[in-house]
C-alpha cells in the first residue's frame, strides 16, 4: 500500500521528521516499509513564468515561438508545441538544468532552426496529476519566478510503500489516518481529531430505504447526493490520487477513492436512478450478475449482494454492477459506506477471482465505526468543492447485531508482561500509559495489572488477548531494548534422531565412498519424462491444482526421478545420482525411500555397494531374482532386495530402451527397522588357527537359491561361509573352519570336509 | 686371517658376498670346517685354539653383516637412481567424485548446533492434512493468511506441506508441554519459478515451550544458534511481523555474517539479512495441541534452509538446487 507523507501531515504534525525516519520507525514498530520513493524532487528550477509573446513557428504547423518572463534579466526564448500556449498565460517553465521526473534533462536546444531555453510543462510532465491536455495554466496573480514546488501543493512528496502482507492483521492501517495514528504514537505527537458531526446536518432530510437481510453485512449506510455531474476534482485531490496510482475519473469517482485512501473504508457510488429500495443479502444460487468491469458472475447461495427492489446491483464489498454504474449522464448518486464480514467477502472474492481495493480491505475485518469517519469526509469534500451539489437524503445507516459488539476489556497482569517478555517493566508505567493512551486503549494501570479497553478500530480480529496487548506495549518499548536472556530449562540430553542418523550415514557412504551425488527432486512425477522413457509408474495421490497440468501424479517410486536426473546429465562423466526422499504408498501412507541410478557402472559393483551400504548399518540383505514386465527394468536382470524375508526394494539393470548402460536401485527405508538390528558384538578372536576350505559347485540357477540350500547346513565348527568367486555357472564357496577351544587336527578337518561333500551330494550339487 | 678380512673388505657386490659366505661361513665353509677340525686336536691345545677360532669367526661374522647391510643399502640406492621420475605435481584425474546436496550440508550445520543446545530434531511428512498445515497453527479456512501461501492441494483434501509449522501441532502433542525441538523439512508452494522461487524449498523451524519461556529467551536462542552456525558473533533484531501462529509475531534479521554488518552484496549493503519469522506461540496453537496456555508458554522461529544454503555457497539461482545438475552439485564439497 502506498502512503503519501504530504497527506499524512493533514492528520499529524511531522515537522522535523524525514520520510526516511518515518520509514525506519514504522519498520521497527508497526509494519514493513519496502521503499520510500521521493516524487517531484529537483523541480525547484521549474519557475512560474508569463508568456510575453507567442507567434507561430515558421517551419511548423503546430509549434509556437515564445518569449517567457521567468523573473530573470531577460525573457527566455522557448519553442513550445502546446495548443493552449498564448500570450499573457501564466505557465510553469522548466529552466535549463532541470531534470524532469521522467529523467529528461532540459538543455538549450534548437528546434527546426530556432533556439529554445526551457520547456513549458504540463501537469503530467511534472508528475503532478494525470492531465496532459496542454501546458499548465496558472492563475494570473501567481508571482512570476516562484518555484513551482511552492505553487503546486503536494508536488514534492515522499511515497512510502508498505508491504501489504505486513498489515494483513491490521485493518486500521489501510488508510492514511491509521498510519498517522501510529506515527502520532511513535513520535509522541498529537493526532488530528476528526469531526463526525457534519453528517448530522442532514438528519432532517428524508431517509433512504436500507434493509440488512443477512448478518454478514455488519453495517450499511447510504446517502443520496444530487447535481454532481461533470465536476472536475480539485488539484490536490487529483494529485494525491495520482501519486498513489489512481487516475482521475471526475469528482464523483475520485471522492470514493479519496475517502477510502484517507480512512480505509471503501465507498461505492451508484447511479441514484438505478437504486431504489436497498437491501443487502443473498440471491438465488445461479443468478447471473455482470460487474461494472464486465465480469460475468454466477451467484452462489452464500454470496452477499446489494439489491435494489430485490435485484442485485452490486457484489457486496467486491464490485459494483453494470446495471447501476455511474455514467456520463449520472446526475444523482447514492454513496454506499458499509462494512461486510471479512470471511464472507474473502470467500466471494476468491470464488469470483476479483480482488478489488474494496475486497482487499473488507477481508481484513474493518471497523463498522469507520463508516462515520468516511461519510463525514465525503460530505466535507462535497461541501468544499461542489457548491452546486445537493444532499437529498439523510445518511441512512442500518446495522446487524453482529456489528454491535460490547466493548472489549482486557487485563494483563504485570507478572505476565514480565514473564512473557523477559523484561522488567516495573519502572515503565508512565511509558506504558502514554503509548496505550495514544493508541486509544484507555489504560488503567494498578500495582499489579494493566487494564485496557480495546478501541473499535482494533477490535475486529486484531486485539483479542493479553498477548496482543503485550505486543502493543513492547513494540513501542522497542524490540531492540530487549536483552537476550538464556532460557532456564532443565539440562536434558537431546534425544537421538535415529532416522536422520541412518540417512546421514547412507549419504556419507554414497557420496564419499561410492562417488554418488545427492540430488533433490519433486515429489511428483515428471510426466513428460515418463513418456520419453516409455515407462509408467503407479501413483496413489493426485494434486488437484498442479502448476503444470500434466504433472499432477504424486510418486510411489523415486526411480523415475533418478532416471530423469541421470538423463539430464548426459554431458557428465560417471553419472551416479541418489536421493533420500518421500513417496506416497497405495494405502496413502508416506515412506522414505533411497533411490539411485548409476550410468556406466557395472551391475555387480552397484549390487555389492548396496549390500555394503546396509551392512554398514547392521542390515544384511539378500537378492532374489525377479523376472519383471515393468518397462523400466531389464526383463531378467532384476532382483528384489530382501530383508528378513520381506521385499524392501529393487535393484537391476535399467531396460536399455529406457537408458543404456544404467543400473538402478530403490530401497524403502521405512520397511527396515534400523533401530532393531542385532546388537553388534566384537568378533571373538580364536587363538587357534583357522582353516579355509574352498568348494566349487556347478550351479545352473541364481546364487540366492544356492545360498538357500547352504543356509540349511550347520556345523558349529564352520564359523563362516562366503561366496568367493563366480565364473559362469561355477560358484566357489569358502567355508572357514575353526574352534575356540583347540587346534583342529587333520582328521577333524577332513571329517568336516567330507561332511560338506556329503551335504552337497544329498542336495545334488555337482563339484566343478 | 688378515687375508680373509681383506678378501671381505674387497667384495663389492652381493653375489660375491654370497660366495664369500659359502666359502667361509656356511656349513661347508672353511671356518666351519676348522671348527669341526678342533676335535682332532690335542685336548690341551683344543681349548686355546677353539677360543681363538671362535673370536675370529665372530669377528668375521660381524664384518660380514656390516658388509651385507652396506651393500644392500647401496643396491637399493642404486636402483632408486634408475627409477623413472614421476611428476608428483599431477592432480587427481578422472577420479569419480560424489557430493552431498548443499541443503544437506547446511541442515547438518544447523542440526549439530541445535542438538548441542539440547533441541530434539524431528522429521516430518511432506504430505500433511489441511488441519496440520493450517487450522492447527491458527489459520482457519477463511483466514486471509491462507492466501499468503500458494498451496498444492491433493484431490484427497491433503496438502503438500507449505511450511514446517505444519509439524508444530504433532510435536506439541507428542512431546509437550515442555519441549525444545527443531524440525527441518521440505515444503512446497505453487507459484511460478524463477531465480528466487522454486516449488520445493527447505525450511527449519524450532520451538521451545515451558514455564516462563520469554521473548528475551527467543532472542538469546536465535543469537546463539546463528552464531554457532556461522562460527562468529551474530546479532539478531526483531521487527513487527504477522504470522497467525504466533502472538506477538516478529520478523527477524541477523547481522550479516559475510561482512560483519559493514554492508556487502549478500545483505544488499544494509548490514542485515532478513532471515524469517518468529514469536510467542499463539495460545490457540497451544490449546489445540492440548497444552494449557495459562501454565505454559513458548516461542517458535523459522528460517529458510534453502536461503541459508544459497547465501553460504553464493548460489544465485534457486532452481539449481533442484536441477540435479551434476556440474553444479559436484562443485559444492563441504
Amino acid at each position: 500500500m502506498k502512503i503519501s507523507v504530504d497527506w499524512l501531515k493533514d492528520y499529524v504534525d511531522l515537522k522535523g521528521i524525514t520520510a526516511k525516519q518515518i520509514a525506519e520507525k514504522l519498520t521497527q514498530i508497526t509494519c514493513e516499509v519496502e521503499a520510500v520513493v521521493p516524487v517531484g524532487q529537483g523541480l525547484e528550477s521549474v519557475l512560474v513564468g508569463k508568456i510575453l509573446t507567442c507567434v507561430a513557428h515558421p517551419q511548423s504547423d503546430h509549434l509556437h515561438l515564445l518569449t517567457v518572463d521567468v523573473g530573470q534579466a531577460q525573457p527566455l526564448n522557448i519553442v513550445c508545441g502546446a495548443p493552449n500556449a498564448r500570450a499573457g498565460l501564466m505557465v510553469a517553465v522548466a529552466t535549463v538544468g532541470t531534470v524532469m521526473p521522467d529523467g529528461m534533462k532540459i538543455v538549450p536546444s534548437k528546434i527546426r532552426g530556432y533556439e529554445s531555453f526551457g520547456m513549458c510543462c504540463s501537469y503530467a510532465e511534472l508528475g503532478y496529476k494525470d492531465d496532459n491536455d496542454g501546458i499548465i495554466e496558472l492563475p494570473a496573480k501567481t508571482k512570476i519566478g516562484t518555484p513551482i514546488t511552492k505553487v503546486l501543493k503536494g508536488l514534492a512528496d515522499d511515497i512510502i510503500d508498505i508491504d501489504n502482507k505486513s498489515i494483513t492483521n491490521r485493518p486500521d492501517l489501510w488508510g492514511h489516518y491509521g498510519i498517522a495514528r501510529e506515527l502520532a504514537v511513535i513520535f509522541d505527537r498529537p493526532l488530528q481529531k476528526i469531526d463526525t458531526e457534519l453528517v448530522h446536518a442532514y438528519d432532517h432530510l428524508p431517509a433512504l430505504s436500507v434493509k440488512i437481510e443477512d448478518e454478514h453485512c455488519l453495517s450499511y449506510g447510504a446517502i443520496k447526493v444530487g447535481n454532481l455531474t461533470g465536476i472536475v476534482s480539485p488539484d490536490l485531490m487529483q494529485n494525491r490520487l495520482y501519486k498513489l496510482g489512481h487516475n482521475s475519473h471526475g469528482f464523483l469517482v475520485d471522492v470514493t477513492n479519496y475517502v477510502m485512501l484517507a480512512f480505509g473504508n471503501p465507498l461505492h457510488a451508484f447511479d441514484a436512478s438505478a437504486v431504489d429500495k436497498i437491501s443487502i443479502g443473498t440471491v438465488n444460487a445461479g443468478t447471473q450478475f455482470t460487474t461494472l468491469k464486465d465480469n460475468m458472475i454466477t451467484a452462489t447461495k452464500d454470496m452477499l449482494f446489494v439489491k435494489s427492489n430485490g435485484q442485485p446491483v452490486a457484489l457486496a464489498g467486491v464490485m459494483g454492477g453494470k446495471n447501476s454504474e455511474i455514467t456520463d449522464q449520472t446526475n444523482d448518486v447514492v454513496f454506499e459506506i458499509a462494512t461486510f464480514d471479512a470471511a464472507n467477502i474473502r470467500r466471494t472474492s476468491v470464488a469470483v477471482g476479483i480482488r478489488s481495493d474494496a475486497s482487499m480491505r473488507y477481508e481484513k475485518a474493518l471497523d463498522p465505526e469507520l463508516n462515520w469517519l468516511a461519510v463525514n469526509e465525503t460530505l466535507r469534500l462535497i461541501q468544499a468543492y461542489t457548491p452546486q451539489a445537493k444532499v437529498q437524503s439523510k445518511f441512512t445507516r442500518a446495522t446487524s447485531p453482529a456489528a454491535e459488539q460490547p466493548a472489549l476489556q482486557i487485563t494483563v497482569t504485570k507478572q505476565m508482561l514480565n514473564s512473557f517478555t523477559g523484561v522488567d517493566f516495573s519502572q515503565q508505567d508512565a511509558m506504558v500509559e502514554r503509548k496505550l493512551n495514544a493508541l486509544g486503549f484507555a489504560p488503567r494501570i494498578s500495582a499489579d495489572k494493566i487494564m485496557v479497553t480495546v478501541p473499535s478500530w482494533r477490535r475486529w480480529k486484531d486485539i483479542t488477548s493479553p498477548a496482543d496487548v503485550i505486543e502493543e506495549i513492547i513494540r513501542n518499548y522497542g524490540y531492540q531494548n530487549i536483552e537476550p536472556v538464556a532460557p532456564r530449562v532443565a539440562v536434558v540430553p537431546a534425544p537421538l534422531a535415529p532416522q536422520a542418523q541412518v540417512n546421514d550415514a547412507l549419504k556419507d557412504l554414497l557420496a564419499w565412498k561410492y562417488a554418488f551425488s545427492e540430488v533433490h527432486t519433486n515429489i511428483w512425477y515428471d510426466t513428460k519424462a515418463l513418456k520419453r522413457f516409455g515407462i509408467t509408474a503407479a501413483s496413489y495421490a493426485t494434486i488437484a491444482n498442479p502448476f503444470n497440468k500434466d504433472d499432477d501424479q504424486i510418486r510411489s517410486t523415486m526411480l523415475p526421478s533418478m532416471l530423469t536426473v541421470a538423463a539430464n546429465n548426459k554431458n557428465q562423466n560417471d553419472v551416479r545420482v541418489f536421493e533420500i526422499g518421500r513417496v506416497i504408498n497405495q494405502d496413502g501412507s508416506e515412506s522414505e525411500h533411497l533411490a539411485g541410478v548409476a550410468v556406466g557402472m557395472n551391475y555387480k559393483l552397484v549390487s555389492e555397494m548396496v549390500t555394503a551400504l546396509l551392512s554398514h548399518l547392521g542390515v544384511e540383505i539378500a537378492y532374489q531374482l525377479q523376472q519383471t514386465e515393468e518397462a523400466v527394468w531389464h526383463p531378467t536382470n532384476h532382483a528384489q532386495i530382501m530383508y528378513h524375508g520381506v521385499v524392501v526394494g529393487s535393484i537391476g539393470i535399467i531396460h536399455p530402451q529406457v537408458m543404456t548402460d544404467a543400473v538402478g536401485f530403490e530401497i524403502d527405508l521405512s520397511k527396515i527397522d534400523f533401530q532393531n538390528v542385532a546388537q553388534v558384538q566384537a568378533p571373538i578372536l580364536s587363538k587357534f588357527p583357522k582353516t579355509e576350505l574352498d568348494f566349487t559347485f556347478v550351479w545352473q540357477d541364481n546364487y540366492a537359491k544356492l545360498d538357500a540350500i547352504w543356509l540349511q547346513y550347520h556345523n558349529p565348527l564352520v564359523v563362516k561361509r562366503r561366496l568367493k568367486a563366480v565364473y559362469g555357472n561355477k560358484f566357489t564357496l569358502t567355508f572357514t573352519v575353526s574352534s575356540t577351544e583347540k587346534t583342529l587336527d587333520k582328521a577333524e578337518i577332513n571329517k568336516i570336509h567330507q561332511e560338506i561333500l556329503d551335504f552337497a551330494g544329498r542336495n545334488n550339487l555337482l563339484l566343478g | 686371517m688378515d687375508d680373509i678380512e681383506k678378501e671381505l673388505e674387497q667384495i663389492q657386490n652381493e653375489s660375491d658376498l654370497a660366495v664369500f659366505h659359502k666359502n667361509y661361513l656356511s656349513k661347508t665353509g672353511k671356518l666351519t670346517m676348522m671348527m669341526s677340525d678342533l676335535k682332532n686336536m690335542l685336548p690341551e691345545q683344543r681349548a686355546e685354539a677353539g677360543k681363538r677360532l671362535n673370536e675370529l669367526k665372530r669377528k668375521i661374522e660381524v664384518k660380514f653383516f656390516q658388509k651385507q647391510a652396506t651393500l644392500r643399502a647401496k643396491a637399493v640406492n642404486d636402483k632408486l637412481k634408475q627409477d623413472p621420475l614421476i611428476d608428483i605435481t599431477i592432480p587427481a584425474i578422472n577420479q569419480p567424485q560424489g557430493s552431498l546436496h548443499p541443503i544437506t550440508l547446511m541442515t547438518r550445520r544447523v542440526v549439530d548446533i541445535c542438538r548441542s543446545m539440547g533441541f530434539l530434531v524431528v522429521d516430518g511428512n511432506e504430505v500433511v492434512t489441511e488441519f496440520e498445515n493450517f487450522d492447527a497453527v491458527n489459520i482457519p479456512s477463511d483466514h486471509p493468511a491462507r492466501d499468503m501461501q500458494d498451496t498444492f492441494w491433493l484431490t484427497n483434501g491433503k496438502v503438500l506441506k507449505t511450511q514446517t509449522s505444519a509439524m508444530q501441532h504433532a510435536i506439541l502433542k507428542k512431546y509437550g508441554p515442555v519441549v525444545s525441538a527443531i524440525f527441518p523439512g521440505r515444503c512446497y508452494r505453487n507459484e511460478a519459478t524463477d531465480a528466487s522461487h522454486e516449488f520445493a524449498f527447505f525450511q527449519c523451524e524450532g520451538m521451545m515451550v515451558g514455564k516462563d519461556i520469554s521473548i528475551a529467551n527467543l532472542i538469546y536462542v536465535l543469537k546463539t544458534l546463528l552464531s554457532g552456525v556461522y562460527g562468529k558473533e551474530i546479532n539478531v533484531r526483531l521487527r513487527p511481523g504477522f504470522f497467525p501462529f504466533v502472538e506477538p509475531g516478529f520478523e527477524y534479521d541477523a547481522s550479516c555474517p559475510f561482512c560483519g554488518g559493514k554492508g556487502c552484496s549478500v545483505c544488499k549493503h544494509s548490514g542485515w539479512i532478513e532471515l524469517g519469522g518468529c514469536g510467542m506461540i499463539h495460545s490457540n496453537v497451544l490449546q489445540m495441541a492440548g497444552v494449557d496456555p495459562h501454565q505454559y508458554q513458548g516461542f517458535a522461529f523459522g528460517f529458510g534452509l534453502t536461503r541459508l544454503a544459497m547465501m553460504q555457497y553464493a548460489i544465485n539461482d534457486v532452481r539449481l538446487l533442484n536441477s540435479g545438475n551434476l556440474e553444479f552439485l559436484r562443485g559444492i564439497k563441504r
